[in-house]
């Protein structure tokens, strides 16, 4: 925890992220997004932490980020996502999708293309609750229940699946090129492929009965078919989309509602969660470590249950870790990541060494020596 | 107690109101009030009247966005505070409350900091001089926290009382380092004009190194005096200073600094400084001459100052209970006698009394600012200063001015959700007064409504989170979302409005003839159990997969139970029979015999009630056509049926 | 206090309300001109008008809103003798781009004979239930049995003050100790001797509603009443707003027998007066939480009274007109540019560079 740094930034805090870095280098990110919720007048901002971030020896930052520049953004920020590097979507509560631009220097953002009432009911704006981005591919989902794909470079919507859902969906993410996934607020785990003509999911896969409600859902990076997603009760549930319909396993990670989850892009074993109960997790899936180890580190481990025994037959020649069952002598390990705990963690970013979340108590802290 | 200072508030006007109409009409908001011009008698001229509403707030510190860190921050501290326990011991307790104090104090420095640059950046004037006057309100308050820290926090013994003081001088005062820097960085810093005043200035604040440092400037100069020099430098090298942490007993110290104190009193009597005027006055003011000190009224600028220099050279083992009498004839000599002192005097005077509750009441009248007094009441509350003093209203007071400073974050359009653990810890009436505000913050998208209702559950406050829950749903069926609508009333477990909207699905069905929301209707679980028009819903979307899926023996059972168990509404039984009918008309034989009899009586039961009188002959028609349909079909499976199971027993 | 802000409320008459819904996101006002408008805040902070209509054949006194489990539904009363209830309905997805919304009558309420002179929901606890009282010197208490169908409410109760009524508030509490109550004041000039607040109580038996207390102390005419929130206290407080502004505490008594089928008995206490604004009081009403009461009175001032942890009440600011006419939009402008009169207590202490810090005193 010694080298996380917090800035107070006046704005509740809905999203952070990373601007990517190039695919060839090995950089770590220097700049960052943030988006406002909840403030008479919301911002898209972007942040950087400069050049001199390089750490002395106690492993500490006197860099705060600076503003670099910030845009208007009409009602809350739902969702915040690069497209590339000087490009990024906005979702809104307001319906509207926008895309911002932000200037060379990185010295100006401004509007560059809105898609307005992107997200509507019959006789009122509806909120946009989340998006992602391909590359020039959009996808954006909200509490109306829609499904809207479009294409960066074109004004017009590719295509929109009225009714994808009955009730609000709550997060997307892609799944494959043509494939997304969205989490809704019935407990529901819907795929979607663009190829076909049909407006019904391709795969309905969901918890148990209870109808806990999932609100943020992400993928592997290099395993497609494992997907974590994050619940309204704080459980972190695994899932092998090929396999079954109900989660793989079902941790108990928060005790409110998680809002973001995330493998890490380059080294999956560690995944990162953050929740509404004010705490960001640190999940590591490490394969043969002994109790004794874990015991000396001293790990906040939690409660982990399993819910079905290791799948028989396997064909992968790689497991993931994340899929072993508990007979193996994998085990999971989560730590915190925040020195105190109040108000929620609305969102968090990881890329490389890095991690940036965003606090309902208007902090950003950046954390630049994730060990990964 | 002092009476409370009894005037009317100057008012706050409002443009263009008060000409043609004489009165002024208004209504509370959650966060502000509206005005607007009106006349309630309704005589006099008609006329155009009223042009405008007005919206007046009532805070306008909350607004500023430097503060909002301060609040964000402070609520961090206040939250940590909260949570030491009881049971530490009070040796343990007493470190923990003088860091968090300074805590709150390097707070409030950071954001005064930041204001600071931002007044000296600030392009218009009156910006700046909002800035401006949000920094001295800084000043002030850290200045009277610090002050409370030092006497009742640490509550400092006789010895260290006046280090601590001496910390508090220097901190507030610390143009002096800045002069010293200047003065020392010159060309020629003994011809600097400002050269006496910084070496007298260390003096003063007890910062003899220091003073003896600028001093040698001079010393090596001026060979031909520099005995006297060395003489000064020596009193100066030799002043004891206390030092709790080590073994020196405050006697031995006493009699140290007696021994100094008279030598000083010597160097004057024989005139050693008579040659130069400057070491004369510094020799006075060490030997406390009040003549002396009060000469250098430029110099302390403030009386507390000078209470806190005459006390360095005349008592620095003052104890505690004597400190007020030296402070009220300090403020007299210093302001004179017919200066009246002003608020920020009287508080720190209420404070060197030790009178807690004159500093927290009247910090509440002269600051317009509900953090500090809150914050401060609130750490002395917990540091039992304030129940040692007031038995009868300590904690109230404490309540009072928390529940105040957060009902203020609850006006803020953002700030409100930091207000919730103030009211937490607020036993007698926080809860009710969260209950009344969290309810009014407005509910602009899902995610905002479940953090509102997190806060709610967590609480077990179930009459807010079912009207949140009762709010959205009535929204989301406003805008023509039946699966959220019913999600909502789920979640609200409101009966009555599930079953509102179970009719609109089943209406919706008999309209479209296909059922919509299918995700939400095949996956409602036990909550179908919420409300008896809900679980037939439920079921008879159910009966229907099932016969979608041709599972017609299973499909045919649960259609039947419908009826049996009294699930469904007789209103839809006819519904139900002619559902019936494509299962009655299969090849196979799907009801058994006692199935067939159970779904004759069902039609019998049906038709024996009394029938609605308002059916229009054609209605009529097309039931009893129905009702002969379904008579036949049922005889014809009967008889199959019959036969099937008798060829099976035999 | 400051003023934030200024809306051109643009009625062609007086205003005579202005009523905030209960997230404080929208307002109606209503006016001489016999029209309500609804005013929306927009993502930007800024006030729109959403609708405008004409609601009566006279002047509209009250307009109040209904809380939103009900939905969108607002309430009216006039000088025409009529209340009305107005829900907003769903329209096409174009005028909401138009920035407009439909707001339709649902009900008429033509009951009284005379002058609708308020109108007020019920504690949402009670149900869809709405009250009007009239210079007739009747109360009426009307209920929506089906929430889902505004256009039909049935009079449930009506009862009789014997003197012309001027103003209406309900008890809050819905704590199951209180049985529901309402308190109604009079402005009747001609019976001078009798008390002109009384309050009736709900009987569970009887299912009528009987009263329970008069305020024989308030002699003078009273143009506004109204109940704090509850706080979970075993008392109620009410403020009056007369010929100065009373708080009165009613504590109710024990009864004497658990089943004893009478009203409740109170003990009643002044928890304060304040006669400042030198004549006639003619609107009182607390703020959220109670711990502000507003006034406002011939004196042409609104004024804010608080009581400290002591229940010492005092005034904590005033409000009044500047005096200056004002028309079109050169008075916009200039409203809009007020930057807020530093009105309420502070401390202002001179710049550090001054050397000395300086407080000066403006006491709230």
């Amino acid at each position: 925890m010694d080298s996380i740094n917090a800035k107070y930034i006046s704005q509740k805090i809905s999203k952070t992220r990373w601007r990517p870095v190039s695919a060839a280098s090995l950089q770590q990110p220097e700049l960052f997004a943030t988006g406002s919720w909840d403030n008479e007048n919301n911002k898209v901002s972007i942040w950087s932490v400069g050049d001199h971030g390089v750490s002395n020896m106690d492993g500490e930052f006197d860099e705060e980020p600076q503003l670099l520049c910030d845009s208007q953004h009409d009602g809350d920020v739902l969702d915040l996502q690069f497209l590339d590097q000087d490009r990024l979507v906005s979702a809104s509560s307001s319906g509207a999708v926008t895309i911002f631009k932000l200037q060379s220097d990185c010295q100006a953002l401004s509007s560059a293309h809105v898609w307005e009432r992107a997200h509507q009911y019959s006789c009122d704006d509806a909120p946009c609750t989340s998006v992602v981005c391909r590359s020039p591919e959009i996808v954006s989902v909200g509490e109306d229940g829609r499904v809207i794909l479009y294409k960066a470079d074109q004004t017009e919507v590719v295509r929109v699946i009225e009714n994808a859902d009955s009730s609000t969906i709550h997060a997307v993410t892609f799944l494959r090129t043509t494939e997304v996934l969205t989490v809704n607020s019935i407990g529901q785990l819907k795929m979607w492929d663009f190829r076909q003509q049909s407006d019904s999911p391709a795969q309905i896969l969901s918890l148990t009965g209870d109808r806990v409600p999932l609100h943020c859902v992400d993928k592997h990076p290099n395993q497609q078919h494992i997907v974590a997603t994050g619940g309204q009760d704080g459980m972190l549930c695994i899932w092998d989309v090929r396999k079954g319909n109900t989660p793989f396993s079902l941790i108990e990670a928060h005790s409110a509602e998680m809002w973001e989850v995330h493998f890490h892009p380059s080294n999956p074993n560690h995944l990162f969660t953050c929740s509404e109960d004010g705490s960001l997790l640190h999940w590591e899936t490490t394969s043969g470590s002994d109790m004794s180890t874990l015991l000396q580190r001293g790990w906040n481990s939690r409660v982990i249950s399993h819910s079905a025994a290791p799948q028989a037959g396997e064909n992968d020649s790689v497991v993931s870790a994340w899929l072993a069952g508990d007979s193996s002598k994998s085990r999971l390990e989560a730590t915190h990541m925040l020195p105190s705990q109040t108000l929620s963690v609305n969102s968090l970013d990881v890329l490389e060494q890095c991690l940036v979340c965003g606090t309902d108590g208007e902090a950003v802290y950046i954390h630049r020596q994730v060990p990964v | 107690m002092m009476e409370e200072v009894d005037v009317e508030p100057s008012p706050t006007l409002i443009p263009g109101a008060g000409f043609h109409q004489r009165h002024l009409g208004f209504e509370w908001g959650p966060g502000d009030l509206l005005v607007y011009e009106t006349n309630y008698k309704l005589q006099g001229p008609k006329s155009a009247g009223s042009p405008f509403v007005h919206i007046v707030r009532k805070d306008e510190d909350i607004c500023s966005p430097i503060l909002r860190k301060l609040f964000n921050e402070s609520h961090l501290i206040f939250v940590g505070l909260q949570k030491i326990k009881e049971d530490v011991p009070s040796k343990n307790k007493k470190t923990q409350f003088v860091s968090i104090s300074k805590n709150y104090r390097s707070v409030i420095r950071a954001c005064m900091e930041e204001l600071q640059q931002n007044a000296v950046s600030a392009q218009e004037g009156t910006v700046a001089s909002q800035y401006g006057d949000q920094v001295s309100i800084l000043l002030a308050i850290e200045l009277i926290w610090n002050l409370c820290e030092v006497l009742f926090i640490d509550a400092s013994p006789a010895g260290s009382l006046l280090l601590h003081l001496l910390d508090w001088v220097r901190l507030h005062k610390s143009d002096v380092d800045s002069r010293a820097r200047e003065v020392l960085q010159s060309e020629s810093p003994t011809r600097h004009q400002a050269y006496w005043d910084v070496v007298i200035s260390l003096v003063l604040q007890g910062r003899m190194d220091e003073a003896r440092q600028v001093l040698s400037k001079q010393a090596s100069l001026r060979a031909e005096s520099s005995s006297v020099f060395r003489r000064m430098d020596l009193l100066l090298q030799n002043m004891p200073v206390f030092n709790p942490t080590g073994t020196q007993t405050l006697t031995e110290f006493d009699m140290k600094w007696r021994n100094w104190h008279e030598e000083c009193d010597r160097s004057l009597q024989d005139n050693t400084f008579a040659s130069n005027r400057h070491l004369e006055t510094i020799c006075k003011i060490l030997v406390g001459d009040e003549d002396a000190l009060l000469e250098q009224k430029e110099l302390l600028s403030t009386w507390y100052h000078f209470l806190v220099t005459r006390l360095l050279f005349t008592h620095p083992s003052i104890k505690p209970p004597d400190l007020h009498y030296y402070a009220q004839s300090s403020m007299n000599m210093f302001l004179g006698p017919r200066a009246s002192p002003e608020p920020l005097d009287i508080i720190l005077l209420s404070a060197f009394e030790f009178d807690l509750h004159q500093v927290i009441k009247d910090c509440s009248i002269a600051l317009n600012n509900w953090w500090f007094v809150a914050h401060l009441t609130d750490l002395l509350d917990h540091c039992k200063l304030l129940q040692s003093h007031n038995l009868h209203f300590g904690s109230n007071l404490r309540e009072f001015l928390v529940l105040e400073y957060a009902s203020g974050l609850f006006t803020h359009h953002s700030l409100w959700q930091l207000a919730v653990d103030y009211f937490d810890h607020c036993p007698e009436f926080g809860r009710v007064y969260l209950e009344l505000q969290i309810e009014r913050v407005p509910l602009d998208t899902e995610r905002k409504a479940i953090k509102v209702l997190r806060i709610c559950e967590d609480r077990q406050m179930s009459e807010q989170v079912r009207s949140i829950c009762k709010i959205m749903a009535k929204r989301a069926l406003r805008n023509n979302r039946l699966g959220s609508a019913l999600s909502w009333s789920i979640r609200a477990k409101d009966a009555a409005f599930a079953t509102l909207i179970s009719e609109r699905f089943l209406q919706d069905y008999s309209n479209k003839g296909f059922f919509t929301d299918l995700d939400l209707l095949d996956n409602l679980g036990p909550a179908m159990l919420l409300s008896d028009r809900l679980t037939f819903l439920g079921k008879y979307r159910e009966f229907h997969r099932l016969y979608g899926e041709n599972r017609f023996t299973e499909a045919a059972r649960l259609l039947l139970s419908l009826m049996t168990a009294k699930i469904a509404p007789r209103s839809l039984w006819m519904t139900l029979l002619t559902d019936a009918l494509p299962l009655l008309e299969q090849k196979e034989v799907i009801f058994s015999v006692d199935q067939t009899y159970e779904l004759m009586s069902c039609l019998e039961e049906l038709n024996s009630g009394t029938k609605e009188p308002k059916q229009t002959d054609q209605d009529d028609d097309i039931e009893s056509t129905k009702t002969e349909l379904l008579r036949l079909s049922l005889a014809r499976n009967l008889a199959m049926a019959i036969v099937k199971e008798g060829t099976i027993e035999t | 206090m400051f003023v934030a802000k200024s809306i051109a409320a643009d009625h062609k008459d007086l205003i005579h309300d202005v009523s905030y819904d209960f997230h404080g996101r929208r307002m109606a006002t209503c006016s001489s001109d016999q029209s309500v408008k609804v005013w929306d805040k927009g993502d930007d902070g800024e006030w729109h008008c959403t609708a405008s209509w004409k609601t009566h054949s006279g002047s509209v006194w009250r307009v109040t809103w209904a809380h939103p489990e009900f939905g969108q539904v607002l309430a009216s009363c006039s000088f025409d003798r009529t209340a009305a209830v107005w829900e907003e309905i769903v329209g096409e997805s174009n005028d909401k781009q138009r920035g407009q919304s439909h707001w339709i009558k649902r009900t008429t309420l033509v009951d009284s004979r005379t002058s609708v002179t308020d109108v007020k929901f019920a504690p949402k606890h009670m149900g869809l239930m709405l009250t009007t009282c009239s210079a007739d010197g009747v109360v009426r208490i009307y209920e929506a049995p089906d929430v889902m169908n505004l256009s039909q409410w049935s009079l449930q109760h009506e009862i009789s003050c014997k003197l012309s009524c001027s103003c209406i508030s309900w008890n809050p509490s819905s704590s199951r100790a209180h049985p529901p109550m309402i308190a109604v004041g009079s402005d009747d000039s001609n019976v001078t001797y009798s008390g002109k607040v009384q309050i009736y109580e709900y009987n569970e038996n009887t299912r009528k509603y009987a009263k329970a207390e008069t305020l024989m102390t308030v002699t003078d005419p009273v143009h506004d009443i109204a109940f704090a929130p509850n706080l979970g206290r075993s008392f109620h407080v009410l403020a009056i707003a007369t010929k100065d502004v009373r708080i009165f505490k009613l504590i109710p008594l024990r009864r004497e027998s658990a089943n004893s089928s009478g009203p409740t008995k109170f003990e009643v206490q002044v928890m304060a007066q304040f006669d400042s604004h030198n004549s006639q009081v003619w609107r009182v009403s607390w703020n959220i939480t109670s711990t502000l009461l507003a006034s406002s009175g011939d004196d042409g001032c609104v004024r804010l009274w608080k009581a400290n942890y002591m229940d010492n009440w005092k005034c904590t600011g005033i409000l009044r007109g500047d005096g200056s006419p004002v028309n079109g939009s050169s008075g916009h402008t200039a409203a809009l540019s007020t930057v807020g009169v530093p009105g309420a207590a502070q401390m202002v202490v001179g710049a550090s560079s001054a050397g000395r810090k300086k407080a000066q005193l403006m006491p709230g």
